[in-house]
């Protein structure tokens, strides 16, 4: 039997490592913008797996500084705070959550896929006037719910994945057909654990359902940006596919073909730069 | 369908465009990415010394050629689609990232 109760889930995420501080004082600066960022700079710094990853996507092309940064203080001063704050979290996240033994789940199109979703965001967040850092942090995790039930559930998601490949069918159907729950409610779970803020709990618990989800909310923008990910094919898997594209959500956010068309570029350029940089 | 190729500052032409920035010694750009080029900045180029840049072209193909790679796009992007049914949102979403792969002819 292969169901899932919401409980088991539960019972999983308390059992996770904890969350770094630092990644949690991140997560509850996105309420409060009198953060101490000399603080957080300073937790930072005593990690020093973050602090070696994060200096090494800050240098990566994909920011285009015009010298190396060696220090976490000269990153905040150069990229802003904003900016380091969703590299922290991208790369955090991905520590503590590590899908290795789950068969037939491929990391490296999991982490991709959410970085084109998370380019994608960031430039439908300028266009619609939103927060860009922010739509990035989402789309960065807006899958987080594939990898909790990747790591913490492996035997019975590597089954997801093979009813998923016999009937081609969405990835939310063959969860719910086998497990009875999705990503999409696993990551809303999550996001209450760790206290994500509302806005990022959106991007992961509703990017599936954007129109039950608030116009303001990040559930639009990541709906579309998943939706530009993959159509162009961006997770390099043959099961990969475009889901129908949400009216309300397109609607909600103004698009047309010309303003997607002005996005598609901003994605496929920044893979390639931002890619290697990410994964690691 | 639009290519990109290092020219010698003396093969260069008024009105090419540019497919990358050009920098100085310090990092400062000097033209932005996307330029059109002039003769007075072929001139003062030449003066920095500037020896190669990066052109974008615009090169015109075989039509039969351009016919394959349209219908082989087509097959990709069917497959990509295939469960994403005939809404118009969906629609011009493909029809976006058509032209966006047939002009970067990736």
């Amino acid at each position: 039997m292969n169901r899932i109760l919401p409980e088991q889930v539960l019972a999983r995420l308390q059992q996770l490592p904890a969350l770094p501080t630092v990644v949690t004082e991140l997560l509850a600066s996105f309420d409060n913008e009198d953060v101490d960022i000399g603080q957080v700079v300073w937790l930072i710094a005593r990690d020093q797996t973050l602090t070696a990853r994060l200096l090494r996507v800050a240098n990566s092309p994909f920011y285009a500084l015009q010298s190396r940064v060696g220090t976490i203080n000269e990153a905040v001063v150069v990229l802003g705070f904003r900016a380091v704050r969703s590299m922290v979290l991208a790369i955090a996240m991905r520590q503590v959550l590590r899908a290795d033994h789950c068969a037939g789940f491929d990391p490296q199109g999991y982490v991709n896929h959410s970085l084109g979703v998370a380019l994608a965001a960031r430039g439908l967040a300028q266009m619609s006037g939103r927060n860009p850092e922010l739509a990035f942090v989402g789309g960065i995790l807006h899958d987080i719910g594939e990898l909790v039930l990747a790591s913490s559930f492996p035997e019975q998601y590597a089954a997801v994945l093979v009813y998923q490949a016999r009937h081609d069918c969405p990835l939310i159907v063959a969860e719910c057909d086998i497990l009875g729950l999705d990503h999409a409610a696993v990551g809303g779970l999550l996001a209450d654990n760790w206290r994500f803020p509302a806005s990022l709990k959106s991007a992961v618990a509703e990017h599936h359902s954007p129109s039950a989800a608030l116009a303001d909310s990040l559930a639009d923008i990541t709906h579309i940006a998943d939706a530009i990910a993959h159509g162009l094919g961006q997770a390099k898997s043959n099961r990969e596919m475009v889901m129908p594209v949400d009216p309300t959500a397109w609607r909600r956010l103004g698009l047309d073909g010309g303003k997607v068309g002005r996005i598609l570029p901003l994605v496929t350029e920044g893979m390639g730069e931002a890619g290697q940089a990410f994964s690691a | 369908m639009i290519r990109q190729e290092t020219l010698s500052i003396d093969a260069l032409q008024p009105g090419m465009r540019l497919a990358a920035a050009v920098a100085d010694a310090n990092g400062q750009v000097l033209l932005p990415v996307g330029a059109e080029l002039t003769e007075s900045m072929l001139h003062s180029l030449h003066r920095r010394g500037v020896a190669e840049l990066l052109i974008e072209t615009e090169v015109a193909e075989d039509p039969t050629v351009v016919q394959a790679r349209r219908e082989a796009l087509k097959t990709q992007l069917a497959q990509l689609f295939r469960k994403a049914g005939n809404g118009a949102e969906t629609k011009a979403l493909y029809q976006a990232i058509l032209e966006f792969r047939l002009e970067r002819g990736a």
